[in-house]
C-alpha cells in the first residue's frame, strides 16, 4: 500500500487489524448465540410437541426470509422509539445471532431427517424411549452430519459481520470506509480489507471441509 | 412439511404426552407474544399517528417504487449472476489448466467477499480507475460478483453429480467435449441443481437492500425515508421486514415445489457457500 509517508500506511494496516479484531469478536460471539439458540429450535422442530414445530418453523422461515440489514437497523434504529437503547455492537450481535440461528436450526433439522427412517424404526421396536433415541442413535449422527453446514453458517456470519457497519460498528468495513473518507485512497483500502476477510475466510471453509470430509458419514 | 419418522408412530401415552405439552408451550409463547405487545403499547408502540402514515396512498405509491427499484436490481442481478456462474462452473470443470486455475481463484476469492465489500469497491473504487459506477450498477455488479462465484459451485456440484460413465459413454461414440457438455451432461444436471439455484435467489434478492448502504432508493432505503420523516422508525421497518418476508418467502415455497417435483429424478445437489 502506498499511503504517503512511510509511518501512515503502517498505521492504517494497524487500523485495519484493529477492524479484523471487531470482525472477528463479533463473529464468534454471534455465532456462540446462534448455535445455542438454533439447537433449541432445531430441536423445537424435530419434537412431537406441535405447537413448538410450529413456532419453530415460522421463526426460521420468518428470519431467513429478511435481509440481515432490516435485523439490525430495527434494533439498532427502532428500538430507540420505544425507549430501549442497545448497544451497536450488542444489536449487531442480536441481529447476527438470531439470523445465523435459524439457518443452524435448519441445518440440525436436514441432519436429523438426514438418518433413515428404518434407525428411528428399529430404536423404537427395542424399546428405546424417545429421549434415548435422540441421545444413543439421532443426535451423535446428525452433529456428524451438520459439520458443513456449521462451518458455512459460521463462514457466513464472518462476511455479514460487515453489515455491522451500518450501526457504526467499526469492523474491517466500517474501518475502510473511515479511511478512505479520510485519505481517499478507496482502491488500496477496500483491497486490503477485503484481503483481511480473506485470510478469515478461506482458511475457515478450508478447515471445514477438512473436518466435513473426516467426519461425515457416507451414505 | 411431512413429519420425519421421528415425529410419527406414536404410542397413545406419547400422544397424549405430545399433547399436553403442545397446549403447555401454545400458552406460554401466547403469554410472551402478548407481553412483547403490551410493552411495545405501552412505549407508544401501537399509537395510531405512528400508523396512520400507512393509510395514505401516495405512501404506498413511494414504497411501492422503491419496490420496483428492488425488482430492477434483482432481476438483472439475477441474470448476470447465472450467466457467469454457469461460464465459471464450465471453467471450474475444463480439462485445461488455464481455464481451471482463474475459475477456481475466482469463485474461491469472491465467495470469501462480503456482498457489501464488493459493492462499496465498485461505488468508490473504480472512478479512482476513471470508470464512473452508479449506485445501481454498484449494487447490481458488486452482488452478481458474489452470487456468481456461489452459482457457479451450485453449477460444479451439479454437472460431477452425474455418473462418470455418462461423460465416458459420449466420449467414446465420439461427441466432442462441448457437445458432451451441452447434449448429455447439462440438461440432467440442470434439474438436479435448480432448487439450490432458485434457493440463492432468496440469498440475492435480499442482496438488493444493500443498496441501502449507498443510498440507492430501493425498497429499504425508502423504509427508512419514511420512517425519518414520519418519525415511526420501528413501524416502518416492521412494514418493510413483512414485505421482505412475503417476498422472500414466495421464491422459497417455489424452490420447495421444484425440489419436490425433482426429488425422483436423481436426487439434488446442495450449495456450499
Amino acid at each position: 500500500m502506498t499511503h504517503g509517508p512511510g509511518k501512515r500506511a503502517v498505521d492504517h494496516i494497524g487500523a485495519i487489524i484493529a477492524g479484523t479484531w471487531v470482525t472477528i469478536q463479533l463473529a464468534i460471539f454471534s455465532f456462540i448465540g446462534a448455535a445455542a439458540f438454533g439447537l433449541l429450535i432445531g430441536i423445537s422442530r424435530i419434537s412431537p410437541v406441535p405447537s413448538l414445530r410450529v413456532a419453530g418453523t415460522v421463526y426460521v422461515e420468518g428470519l431467513r426470509s429478511m435481509p440481515i440489514t432490516v435485523l439490525m437497523v430495527f434494533f439498532y434504529f427502532g428500538l430507540p422509539d420505544i425507549k430501549v437503547s442497545l448497544s451497536a455492537f450488542t444489536c449487531a450481535v442480536l441481529g447476527l445471532g438470531l439470523y445465523g440461528g435459524a439457518y443452524i436450526a435448519e441445518a440440525i433439522r436436514s441432519g436429523v431427517n438426514a438418518i433413515p427412517a428404518g434407525q428411528i424404526e428399529a430404536g423404537r421396536a427395542i424399546g428405546l424411549t424417545q429421549g434415548q433415541l435422540l441421545r444413543d442413535i439421532v443426535l451423535p449422527q446428525a452433529a456428524r452430519t451438520v459439520v458443513a453446514p456449521m462451518g458455512n453458517v459460521f463462514v457466513d456470519l464472518v462476511k455479514n459481520t460487515s453489515i455491522a457497519y451500518t450501526i457504526s460498528v467499526v469492523e474491517i468495513t466500517g474501518t475502510a470506509t473511515n479511511l478512505v473518507s479520510r485519505y481517499a485512497k478507496p482502491v488500496e483500502t477496500f483491497v486490503a480489507a477485503g484481503l483481511a476477510y480473506l485470510i478469515l475466510t478461506i482458511p475457515l471453509g478450508m478447515y471445514f471441509r477438512n473436518l466435513e470430509s473426516r467426519k461425515a458419514i457416507k451414505r | 412439511m411431512t413429519p420425519s419418522a421421528l415425529e410419527r408412530d406414536y404410542g397413545p401415552r406419547a400422544r397424549r404426552n405430545a399433547h399436553i405439552a403442545s397446549l403447555i408451550a401454545s400458552a406460554v409463547i401466547t403469554a410472551a407474544l402478548l407481553y412483547a405487545g403490551y410493552l411495545f403499547s405501552q412505549a407508544g408502540g401501537f399509537a395510531a399517528n405512528k400508523w396512520s402514515p400507512f393509510l395514505s396512498l401516495n405512501l404506498w405509491k413511494f414504497l411501492g417504487a422503491g419496490l420496483v427499484e428492488t425488482f430492477k436490481i434483482a432481476i438483472v442481478d439475477a441474470v448476470l449472476s447465472v450467466v457467469v456462474g454457469a461460464i465459471v462452473a464450465l471453467g471450474q470443470v475444463s480439462k485445461h489448466r488455464s481455464l481451471r486455475w482463474p475459475a477456481i481463484v475466482y469463485s474461491e476469492c469472491f465467495r470469501g467477499l462480503p456482498t457489501l465489500l464488493l459493492i462499496l469497491f465498485m461505488y468508490f473504487a473504480f472512478p479512482a480507475f476513471g470508470i464512473n459506477v452508479s449506485a445501481y450498477w454498484a449494487v447490481v455488479i458488486g452482488s452478481a460478483a458474489y452470487n456468481s462465484a456461489v452459482l457457479s459451485n451450485v453449477f460444479k456440484a451439479g454437472i460431477l453429480s452425474l455418473d462418470r460413465g455418462q461423460v465416458e459413454a459420449s466420449y467414446s461414440i465420439g461427441l466432442t467435449e462441448w457437445e458432451t457438455m451441452r447434449l448429455i451432461v447439462a440438461p440432467q444436471a440442470f434439474q438436479r441443481m435448480l432448487p439450490s439455484v432458485v434457493a440463492q435467489m432468496v440469498v440475492l434478492f435480499k442482496d438488493s437492500s444493500l443498496g441501502f448502504f449507498i443510498g440507492y432508493e430501493e425498497l429499504l432505503r425508502r423504509t427508512q425515508i419514511i420512517g425519518a420523516f414520519s418519525e415511526n422508525l420501528i413501524q416502518s421497518y416492521m412494514v418493510a421486514g413483512l414485505l421482505y418476508f412475503v417476498l422472500c418467502y414466495a421464491i422459497s415455497r417455489f424452490a420447495r415445489v421444484l425440489e419436490r417435483t425433482n426429488v425422483s429424478k436423481g436426487g439434488t445437489v446442495a450449495a456450499t457457500t
